[in-house]
C-alpha cells in the first residue's frame, strides 16, 4: 500500500495504527495539501453488505461532529473494495499508552481529560450518537496533552462473524470498559458511555481496569455482578469525591449514573472549584478539619454532609460504627443535594465569598495569600514559598516557548488565591521551549500565515515580497520549509508573492459528471480538451474518472485538459458450467475445476468431495477474456472445454 | 452399511465460502468446518481444519480405538495436532493472523455416535419425526444464556451474536466438548454450519429430513431451503442414515 492513491486525491503512507476492523495511516491529501489519517476497513469486513451500510452510516453521522476533543471526520467514502474514512492527524498517542507508560496518573490530570472526554461524549449524545465503545485505545492524546476521542458509533456497525481476541485487537477487546448493559445485550444508550468512561476514569486514576479475567464471558458477568474495589483502596491520596464520581458513574444501574455527560462535567468543574480555593489541603487533611466542623456547620451543613466530608475513611475512625449505614442512605440522597450546591455555586459571587469565608472558618484564621511563584527557578519558589509559610512541591514539566527553561509556569492553588499556611503548593516547570513542526503557510494571506506561525509557537521572521505565480499577497515561500522541526519560538521567514507570474490552478474534476467538469474548466480559464471513455467499477456513468493533470497543477490559462470519462464497468458474461457426475468411479470423489483465462489460472472447486448420486452440479464460472476450463474427478482429467468471457460461450 | 449425503454451498450475499466439509465413510468419520478470518484466512483455516482431521484418522486407524475412552484421547490428540497446524500458520503469515475454525466431527461406531465439538457448529439428530441439538455452542451470547444471566429473547437479539468463544487454532491449546449418543436404524445424524440453522428454523429441517429422501438430495433440499430464506451466510450441511 505504499504508493497507494485514493479518490485521486489521498496518498497513503505508512501504517500508524491498527485495531479489530481497520487498519490506519497516514496519508497526505494531494487537493488541500495537508496531512491527514485515513482508517481503511480490513478486507474480512467488506463482503458483509450490511456491515459496510452500517459503517457508512455510523461514520458520516460521526463526521457531523466538530469539536476540539473530538478527532474530526472530513470524508468518508469508498474505492473499488476499499471502504475509508479520512479524519484529522493527531500527533501523540492513545491514553492507553499514556496509561500504560505513566499510569497510575495524577488525579488533577485524570480530571481534566476526564472532563475532556465527557466534553465530547456531550457533543455527540446531543446529536444522539452514543459511542459505544469509549475505551484507552479509542482516546488520542496529543502533544500538548488534549484528548481527542475517535471512532464514534462504528462499534454498532460490527456484525460479521467473528471469534474473541485475547490479544486486545479485535472487537470484542474492549469487554473491559462493556456497560453491563451492552455485556447483557440490553438497551444501550448515553449512560452507556458514561459507565465506560467511569471504567476510563478508573483505570487512569489506578494504573488497571476494575474487571479482570481471563475470559471475556467472566468479565463481562463481573460488570453485572462484582463490586469493584474502590480506587482509594488501590491508590492513596485520591479526593474522596473524586472516587464517588466514578462510582456514580460506573453504577450496575442505568438510572443510577450521572443523567448526562454534561452533569459528570459539572460535578468534576465543582470538585476542580473548591480545590482551587482550598488547594489539595481539602482532600487530603481529613483529620484536621475534624476539630472544626461546629464552626462551619450552620451554614455548610449540606456541602460538608454529602459532596466533600463523607468519607467513609476518616468517619470510621472517629463515629461509632452504626454510622456506616447510614452512611449508605446519604448517598442515595446525595446526588440531589449536590444539584442543589452546584446551582448555587454557579449563582456566584455570593456563594464564592461564603465558600471563602467557611474555608477561613475552617482553617481558623491561619488562612494567607498564595504567593505568585510564575517565573521563579525552583529554588526562588521554595525560599519564597518557605517565606510565606508554604512547602513546595514539584508537578508536570512542560513545554513552554515563553518561559525559561526551569522556571515556574504555573501553580496550584494559583497567585493571590487563599490558603492554609502550611500547605503544599504545586508548580509546573518549563522544561525547554519544546520543538514543533512548522506548519506550511504557502499560499495563505501573509496576515493568515502570521497567526498560524504564531499560533503554532513560532516568530515571524524576515517578511519580503518576491516575483511568483501565486496570488498576489499570499506567501509563495518560507523558511524553514513546512514539515520540518525546529525549536519553538524561532523564526520563520516568508515571501511573498505579488502575482505577477499568476498561473490558473487545475481544479479537481474526478467523480463529477463531464458536463459539469468541463464548465469547471473553462470557468477557470482552461479548455476542455480530447474526452476518452472508459470501463470503471468505481464512476458511475459520464463521471469523470481521469483528469490529464492532477488537480492544483497550475497552468497557463487557456490549456486544454482532457479527461477520461467512466462508461460504468466492463461487464464480463458469466458462463454456466454443467458437470455430470456419471463418469466418476467411486460414490464419493474429489472433484477439481480448474479455469485458466485473462485473469491467469485458478481453482473454481479445489480437491473437494462429490457424491456421485447427485447426478451432476453447475457452476457459474467468472473471469475475463478467453481460456480454458479443465474438470477432474479423483485426479483424471474428465472434461476441457474452451471459454470466452467476452462473448459468454463455451464449447 | 450407512447412507451419506453433503453439500456446500457459499450463499447468496458472500462472496467466498470459509465452510468446509469431509467425508471418510471408509472409517465412518465425517467433518464440517467454518472458518474465520480475514482475507481468505477463513477459507484456508477451515480447510486445512479438515484435510488435517482427514490425514489424520489416514495415518492412524481408529478402528484400533476400544472403548470410549481411547477415542476420546484418538480425537484429543487429533485436534491438538491440527490446531497446532492452524495456530502456526496464524502466526506465522501476517495476512492470516487471527485465523480460526470451528469443527463438528461425528464418528459412528456400532450403535453409538461419537460428536466432537468446537465452536459453533452443531450436530443433530434426527428420529421419529423430531430433531434434537447433541452440541453446545461456543458462543458469547449462549455462556451468557447458560449462567441465566441473560434470557432467550435477549440472546436473539443481542450484537454480540456471531462472536464465539472456542475456535480450532485461535490460541495455542483447545479443548473440544465430547458427547455421545445411541443411535437406531433409522435415524439421521447431521452436521451443519450456523448458514443452516441460522436461516432455516427446527421445525422446517425436521419436515425436510421428514420426506424419506435419499441423504444426498436431502442435504441439497437443506441448503436450497436456507437459500431461499436468506442465505446471509455460507452453508454446509453432512447428513447420514444409520
Amino acid at each position: 500500500m505504499s504508493s497507494k492513491i485514493l479518490a485521486g486525491r489521498y496518498e497513503l503512507f505508512e501504517k500508524i495504527g491498527e485495531g479489530g476492523m481497520s487498519v490506519v495511516y497516514k496519508a497526505k491529501d494531494r487537493l488541500l495539501n495537508r496531512y491527514i489519517a485515513i482508517k481503511v476497513l480490513k478486507p474480512e469486513f467488506i463482503s458483509d453488505q450490511k456491515f459496510i451500510e452500517s459503517f457508512r452510516r455510523e461514520s458520516q453521522a460521526a463526521a457531523s461532529l466538530s469539536h476540539p476533543n473530538i478527532v474530526n471526520i472530513f470524508d468518508v467514502g469508498q474505492e473499488g473494495n476499499i471502504h475509508y474514512i479520512v479524519m484529522e492527524l493527531v500527533e501523540g498517542r492513545t491514553l492507553s499508552d499514556l496509561i500504560r507508560e505513566e499510569g497510575p496518573l495524577p488525579y488533577p490530570r485524570v480530571i481534566e481529560l476526564a472532563k475532556q472526554i465527557a466534553a465530547a461524549l456531550s457533543v455527540a449524545h446531543r446529536h444522539q450518537i452514543i459511542h459505544r465503545d469509549v475505551k484507552p485505545h479509542n482516546v488520542l492524546i496529543t502533544l500538548d496533552g488534549t484528548a481527542k476521542i475517535t471512532d464514534f458509533g462504528i462499534a454498532k456497525a460490527v456484525n460479521s462473524s467473528t471469534i474473541v481476541d485475547n490479544t486486545g485487537g479485535g472487537i470484542m477487546g474492549s469487554v473491559h470498559y462493556f456497560s453491563p448493559e451492552q455485556a447483557r445485550g440490553g438497551y444501550v444508550d448515553e449512560k452507556s458511555d458514561i459507565y465506560s468512561l467511569g471504567i476510563v476514569m478508573y483505570e487512569m486514576l489506578t494504573g488497571r481496569v476494575p474487571f479482570d479475567g481471563d475470559n471475556p464471558v467472566n468479565i463481562a458477568l463481573m460488570h453485572i455482578n462484582s463490586e469493584m474495589v474502590h480506587p482509594s483502596k488501590l491508590i492513596s491520596g485520591i479526593p474522596p469525591a473524586l472516587e464517588r464520581i466514578v462510582l456514580k458513574a460506573t453504577d450496575k444501574y442505568q438510572t443510577n449514573r450521572f443523567a448526562s455527560a454534561d452533569e459528570l462535567i459539572k460535578a468534576l468543574d465543582n470538585l476542580e472549584f473548591v480545590g482551587n480555593i482550598v488547594g489539595d489541603a481539602l482532600f487530603l487533611g481529613g483529620e484536621d478539619m475534624e476539630p472544626e466542623r461546629p464552626y462551619e456547620e450552620p451554614i455548610f451543613d449540606n456541602m460538608e454532609e454529602d459532596e466533600y466530608y463523607d468519607d467513609d475513611d476518616y468517619e470510621e475512625e472517629k463515629k461509632p460504627k452504626k454510622k456506616k449505614d447510614g452512611n449508605k442512605k446519604k448517598d442515595k440522597a446525595s446526588s440531589k443535594k449536590k444539584k442543589i450546591i452546584m446551582a448555587a455555586a454557579i449563582a456566584g459571587v455570593v456563594v464564592v465569598g461564603l465558600i471563602v469565608a467557611w474555608a477561613a472558618g475552617l482553617f481558623g484564621g491561619s488562612e494567607t495569600t498564595v504567593p505568585d511563584l510564575t517565573g521563579m527557578t525552583f529554588e526562588q519558589a521554595e525560599m519564597k514559598a518557605e517565606m510565606e509559610g508554604f512547602e513546595l512541591e514539584q508537578g508536570d514539566l512542560i513545554e513552554d516557548p515563553d518561559a525559561e527553561e526551569g522556571t515556574v509556569v504555573s501553580q496550584n492553588p494559583r497567585p493571590d488565591s487563599q490558603a492554609k499556611k502550611g500547605s503544599t503548593i504545586r508548580v509546573n516547570l518549563c522544561k525547554g521551549p519544546g520543538s514543533a513542526e512548522v506548519p506550511d503557510v504557502t499560499g495563505k494571506s501573509e496576515e493568515t500565515a502570521k497567526q498560524m506561525l504564531i499560533d503554532a509557537g513560532f516568530q515571524v521572521g524576515s517578511v519580503d515580497k518576491g516575483a511568483s505565480d501565486k496570488d498576489e499577497g499570499t506567501v509563495f515561500d518560507q523558511s524553514p520549509e513546512a514539515g520540518v522541526t525546529v525549536d519553538r519560538g524561532s523564526k520563520v521567514d516568508l515571501k511573498i508573492s505579488d502575482g505577477s507570474q499568476k498561473k490558473v490552478p487545475v481544479p479537481y474534476l474526478i467523480g463529477k459528471d463531464v458536463d459539469e467538469a468541463k464548465s469547471e474548466l473553462l470557468k477557470a480559464g482552461l479548455k476542455p480538451g480530447e474526452t476518452d471513455y472508459a470501463n470503471s467499477d468505481t464512476y458511475d456513468v459520464n463521471e469523470v474518472m481521469k483528469q490529464q493533470y492532477e488537480a492544483g497543477t497550475e497552468l497557463k490559462k487557456g490549456t486544454s485538459v482532457k479527461l477520461t470519462v467512466s462508461q460504468g464497468p466492463a461487464e464480463p458474461k458469466d458462463i454456466n458450467l454443467t458437470i455430470d457426475f456419471s463418469r466418476a468411479k467411486n460414490e464419493i470423489f474429489f472433484m477439481t475445476v480448474t479455469l485458466s483465462d485473462d485473469l491467469g489460472t485458478r481453482n473454481v472447486v479445489h480437491d473437494q468431495q462429490r457424491s456421485k448420486s447427485e447426478g451432476s452440479e453447475t457452476l457459474q464460472l467468472q473471469g475475463e477474456g478467453t481460456g480454458t476450463v479443465l474438470v477432474t474427478f479423483d485426479g483424471e482429467q474428465i472434461m476441457q472445454k474452451r471459454v470466452d468471457f467476452t462473448k459468454g460461450t463455451i464449447r | 452399511m450407512t447412507q451419506i449425503g453433503f453439500k456446500s454451498n457459499t450463499g447468496v450475499i458472500r462472496n467466498n465460502n470459509e465452510d468446509a466439509c469431509f467425508v471418510i465413510p471408509s472409517h465412518d468419520v465425517y467433518v464440517v468446518a467454518d472458518g474465520v478470518g480475514g482475507n481468505n484466512a477463513g477459507e484456508i483455516a477451515s480447510r486445512t481444519a479438515v484435510r488435517g482431521i482427514a490425514e489424520y484418522v489416514a495415518a492412524n486407524p481408529i478402528e484400533e480405538c476400544a472403548d470410549e475412552e481411547a477415542i476420546y484421547n484418538y480425537f484429543s490428540q487429533c485436534l491438538e495436532q491440527v490446531n497446532d497446524e492452524i495456530y502456526q500458520m496464524g502466526r506465522k503469515h501476517k495476512e492470516n493472523k487471527g485465523m480460526a475454525t470451528t469443527a463438528v466431527i461425528a464418528c459412528v461406531k456400532d450403535d453409538t455416535a461419537y460428536i466432537i465439538n468446537i465452536g459453533d457448529s452443531r450436530a443433530y439428530l434426527y428420529r421419529g419425526g423430531r430433531i434434537m441439538q447433541i452440541t453446545v455452542d461456543h458462543t458469547y451470547v449462549n455462556e451468557l444464556l447458560k449462567t441465566g444471566m441473560i434470557t432467550t429473547e435477549e440472546a436473539k437479539n443481542h450484537s454480540q451474536k456471531n462472536v464465539i468463544t472456542r475456535a480450532l487454532g485461535a490460541e495455542p491449546a483447545v479443548m473440544a466438548d465430547f458427547f455421545q449418543a445411541s443411535v437406531e436404524k433409522g435415524d439421521i445424524l447431521m452436521l451443519c454450519s450456523d448458514g443452516l440453522y441460522g436461516e432455516v428454523p427446527e421445525r422446517k429441517l425436521e419436515e425436510i429430513l421428514d420426506r424419506q429422501n435419499p441423504m444426498p438430495e436431502t442435504c441439497a433440499r437443506l441448503v436450497e431451503e436456507a437459500i431461499r430464506s436468506g442465505g446471509r451466510d455460507n452453508i454446509t450441511v453432512v447428513c447420514l442414515k444409520i
